[in-house]
């Protein structure tokens, strides 16, 4: 490349971003290393996800591959960490175990470089030593990169503490409010999750997150309603509902088509709660609202009814 | 007096059955092609009899029948078949005789689709569609009702279109929810029709197609082979020529009948079996615990065969049934 | 407290016969035998999950309603590392709601990583078993599911090339010796009878047979029911079928070392569950030469469809054409005997060309 620099690192703005980016962000920037994110998740990185993951694979896989599509030739390297696990209990979806190695893969013949960050408490990297090895393969130093991974870790905290604080100011506002429980690379995804929040402001419903809550509150507020319920994602979103329930009129749960731990978490939540309103909502690669719509505002007629607003 | 060999290849699919009898050179000799109806013994009875109507029986005598398609099995115990092939195989070898540099086979039928990867004339890597029968013949004609259209005219009303509507194709019930919303907001019907075309021709390249390096030359074949919207689709996807045989959907019997040749197993077919009276039968041989469906063929009251048994009891059960 | 536990675990391949001998033998626990997997099974357990989970859940869960019908008052659930962890309890879950009572074993629910999980799991079951009659008894089931295994991978290898069908025969026989053994010295007769037996008939197999690898996940790969018994219906068409992946190749035997290092060029880390042991098993068969590759899988298995990218490129790389078979409770014989026969065509066609 002549004339300008790549930048160094590129990140897919899609799946665990949405859960650590703040992290993996301040990490690669208190390094001084340039970052550039993929565009916002929309229909063409979908569908060109979609021509490259197999088809079988969940549509977040698919966004997910769309948006390393979108960096491939933009940046020096992609960074795609493996989310393997915390130790023996504390494990992730195995389709974030496998993502860096697959991505590898799919764009072999692209010439693309990725890089790694191997969190797997089990095998004897832990979060923190992960990041120094990152840092240290970057070029830095360990120190400089244990201070990194410092100053991210706290950023990531306080824009969790940020997300939590806003919650909280939403449950004490006046109105219908339901709860959205879902990944956070769902809900947040402008083209998957996002309409459905937009659309329950506009139909006048206060929507809350069930992802986004402390992570250790919610986690164990999970393990004491599901013993065996290990995957870290699926804890925190569990957890938040059982935490907000009693302040929402509903829940609704959205996940994308065939999400593997929902397929089991939602079922259990639907099973063991009893006398709330739930509607589940699965997204497949349908253009826009396409009966997402009629769905909820069904749903919140069904809520205003058992309110006795509606007769 | 009979001079010449010749083969008849059926191919008996759950939408359409197809026979050809052709030379030892591959030259045509008859062909015709019907709805099956649900009833493949009917409808290789009534195409037997077409065929008949076509052959001049002095020239030629069968001496090698093939069968393929869905119902392969059954009717090949009907007519008494030399050779017994599935589908894929026999398109294959159908396609590659008459397209010999052909690299890449697309099918889409009734129920199926397929992809059969060609180098010099062999087949080299193929697969098919693995769960649900989106995109498939089935789901055009589904489409079609539900727009008030004729399938058959699918594809003149797609090439109208500037601009074809997004479609969803992936899963059956998530297109037809997407379909009817589509329908509901105006959109004009030919772009409609024309996304639908583009989505099942997207859906086979995501599904079917995936990690298949598809080389040109292309030859597309199956009952959505007719569909020129769907034809367009894969060459604007592709970005290559699409190649439609016009007897494109006689390539499996032509494979059948190819392959009963290259068999050296010889019969002396007649037509008789248009007259036979066929029945079949479905038993529970309830011999042990795996309790199989075993299916007998009764050809004038005489069990002529049986399958669907995993020991031999169902063997027994088959024959005093 | 009840006197005389009756317990169950769901039907797995023929590995029942090796966890009925563990809770007989070793918990002094009567086991009761779930039918064999039906279509029964299978709708029973698809019309009570949830419709997204994959086939395994659905087919043990069948057959935990089949065990329960059956008389059973226990039932004892596996865990894994996959969404097999979460079986229990949702199907436990599910059970009740379905109203039925019994005492359920989750041993998800006692895998912390301890020493002790085994025990405290065991003392649920049977209070008042012998730790050492337990041991003995898992050591010696371990020497049953080996030998299932061995005859097992020996059967399916040669088999298709047996026109005297005594093969057959000799298998089904080995199976109700492994169901009824009451001790090793039964286990280990049965072994040396069968092998014995399979020395005597005489093979018509070619110099260079048609060879398939089957790898896939967990469950399906190992389960002939849920296969649609994929592997008989290739060895029927003269093919030697072998299979790595086993209980014994999995979790007995330490068998091959380093094959992340060995498979690095494709996958650097472990991509979820038995990932890495199917691409090296993969890429086993390929070295080898094998003629042709199936992957196994049940619908919505993640790790086995996230892998499906790096076999694509295994077999870009080796020239070795792969099948991929996704099972899910619609899938029938039909649709799968074509799609067999034109792999064994094109593999037999393939070979005539480039011997």
């Amino acid at each position: 490349m002549d004339g300008e620099k790549m930048p160094a690192i590129g990140i897919p703005r899609a799946m665990l971003y949405y859960r650590y980016g703040a992290l993996w962000e301040h990490f690669f920037q208190s390094l001084g290393l340039s970052t550039v994110l993929s565009p916002p998740g929309s229909r063409g990185i979908l569908e060109a996800g979609t021509r490259l993951a197999p088809d079988e694979s969940c549509l977040s896989l698919k966004m997910f591959m769309g948006h390393v599509d979108a960096l491939v030739g933009r940046c020096e390297r992609i960074f795609i960490p493996r989310y393997s696990n915390y130790g023996y209990t504390e494990f992730f979806c195995t389709r974030y175990e496998g993502i860096y190695d697959q991505a590898r893969n799919i764009f072999r013949s692209s010439g693309q470089r990725f890089i790694t960050c191997n969190i797997d408490v089990q095998n004897g990297s832990p979060e923190a030593k992960a990041f120094e090895k990152l840092g240290v393969e970057l070029g830095f130093s360990p120190r400089q990169s244990r201070h990194a991974w410092h100053e991210a870790a706290r950023a990531l905290e306080q824009q969790q503490k940020t997300a939590e604080h806003i919650q909280k100011e939403l449950a004490g506002k006046p109105g219908m409010k339901v709860l959205v429980a879902g990944h956070s690379y769902v809900l947040s995804d402008p083209y998957l999750g996002r309409p459905i929040l937009d659309y329950l402001e506009s139909a006048g419903a206060v929507s809350l997150r069930a992802d986004a809550l402390e992570p250790e509150t919610a986690r164990k507020a999970c393990a004491r309603f599901s013993p065996t319920c290990r995957w870290i994602t699926s804890e925190e979103i569990v957890g938040g509902v059982l935490l907000w329930k009693d302040r929402v009129d509903g829940i609704i749960l959205v996940s994308a088509f065939p999400c593997g731990p929902d397929s089991m978490t939602n079922e259990l939540l639907i099973r063991r709660l009893k006398g709330k309103p739930i509607l589940t909502l699965v997204l497949d690669t349908q253009s826009g609202m396409a009966g997402v719509e009629t769905r909820i505002e069904s749903f919140l007629d069904i809520i205003r009814f058992q309110k006795g607003e509606m007769v | 007096m009979n001079t010449g060999n010749a083969f008849l290849g059926i191919d008996v699919g759950s939408i359409s059955t197809k026979a050809v009898i052709i030379d030892e050179g591959n030259a045509i000799l008859a062909q015709e092609y019907i709805w099956t109806e649900g009833n493949p013994i009917g409808a290789v009875k009534k195409l037997l009899g077409l065929l008949e109507k076509q052959l001049d029986r002095e020239t030629w005598q069968i001496v090698g029948v093939g069968a393929t398609g869905s119902a392969r099995r059954l009717v090949g115990s009907i007519v008494g078949a030399t050779v017994v092939k599935n589908e894929i195989t026999a398109h294959a070898v159908g396609t590659t005789t008459f397209h010999p540099d052909v690299r890449t086979i697309l099918e889409i039928g009734g129920q199926d689709s397929k992809i059969i990867l060609v180098e010099n004339g062999i087949a080299v890597d193929y697969a098919m569609n693995t769960l649900c029968a989106a995109g498939t013949g089935a789901f055009l004609s589904s489409q079609a009702r539900r727009l008030g259209i004729e399938v058959e005219e699918m594809g003149q009303y797609a090439l109208q279109s500037a601009h074809p509507t997004m479609i969803a194709a992936r899963c059956t019930v998530f297109a037809e929810s997407d379909l009817v919303h589509k329908i509901q907001m105006g959109h004009p019907r030919e772009d409609i029709i024309a996304g639908v075309c583009r989505a099942v021709a997207s859906n086979y390249i995501n599904n079917v197609g995936k990690g298949k390096k598809i080389c040109s030359p292309v030859v597309f074949q199956g009952g959505v082979s007719k569909n020129i919207g769907v034809v367009r689709a894969f060459e604007d996807l592709l970005r290559c020529p699409v190649i439609v045989d016009e007897n494109g959907h006689l390539m499996g019997a032509m494979g059948a009948a190819i392959l009963a040749r290259r068999s050296l197993k010889r019969t002396h077919f007649d037509f008789s079996v248009e007259n036979m009276e066929f029945v079949t039968r479905e038993r529970n041989c309830g011999g042990c615990s795996n309790n199989c469906e075993i299916i007998c063929v009764y050809r004038n009251g005489t069990l002529i065969d049986f399958w669907g048994n995993r020991c031999e009891k169902g063997a027994l059960r088959a024959d005093k049934a | 407290m009840k006197q005389q536990r009756k317990a169950a675990l769901p039907r797995y391949g023929e590995y029942n016969c090796a966890l009925k001998y563990i809770v007989e033998q070793g918990f002094e626990t009567r086991c009761i035998l779930p039918p064999p997997l039906s279509r029964h099974t299978e709708d029973l357990g698809a019309r009570n999950s949830p419709d997204l989970v994959c086939t395994p859940f659905k087919t043990t869960l069948g057959s935990m309603i089949e065990a329960l019908e059956a008389g059973a008052d226990t039932i004892i659930m596996v865990h894994g590392a996959c969404r097999l962890n979460y079986f229990g309890e949702l199907q436990e879950q599910i059970l009740r709601d379905m109203g039925y009572t019994f005492d359920f074993v989750n041993l998800s629910l006692y895998n912390t990583g301890k020493k002790k999980d085994i025990l405290r799991a065991l003392k649920v079951i049977n209070p008042h078993c012998s730790m050492v009659k337990a041991g003995k008894a898992l050591y010696e089931a371990a020497q049953m599911v080996e030998h299932l295994d061995d005859t097992t991978a020996m059967y399916y290898q040669n088999c298709g090339f047996d026109p005297s069908g005594t093969y057959p025969k000799i298998y089904r026989k080995f199976i109700s010796d492994m169901y009824a053994a009451q001790s090793l010295a039964d286990i280990r007769e049965g072994y040396r009878s069968a092998c014995h037996a399979f020395a005597d008939v005489t093979l018509h197999k070619p110099a260079d047979p048609i060879r398939i690898g089957i790898i896939g996940d967990y469950y399906t790969v190992m389960d002939p029911f849920s296969n649609l018994e994929i592997e008989q219906k290739l060895a029927d068409m003269g093919v030697e079928v072998h299979r790595l992946m086993n209980i014994t190749n999995d979790m007995l035997r330490s068998g091959e070392k380093n094959k992340q290092a060995k498979i690095r060029e494709f996958s650097e880390y472990n991509m979820g569950a038995s990932s890495t042991t199917d691409i090296w098993q993969a890429q086993n068969f390929a070295e080898r030469g094998f003629d042709g590759l199936v992957q196994v899988k049940s619908a919505c298995c993640m790790p086995e469809t996230d892998i499906m990218p790096v076999l694509a490129n295994l077999s870009r790389d080796y020239a070795i054409p792969v099948l991929y078979l996704t099972y899910d409770t619609q899938t029938n014989d039909v649709g799968l005997m074509t799609r067999l026969e034109a792999f064994y065509d094109m593999l037999e066609m393939r070979k005539k060309v480039t011997p």
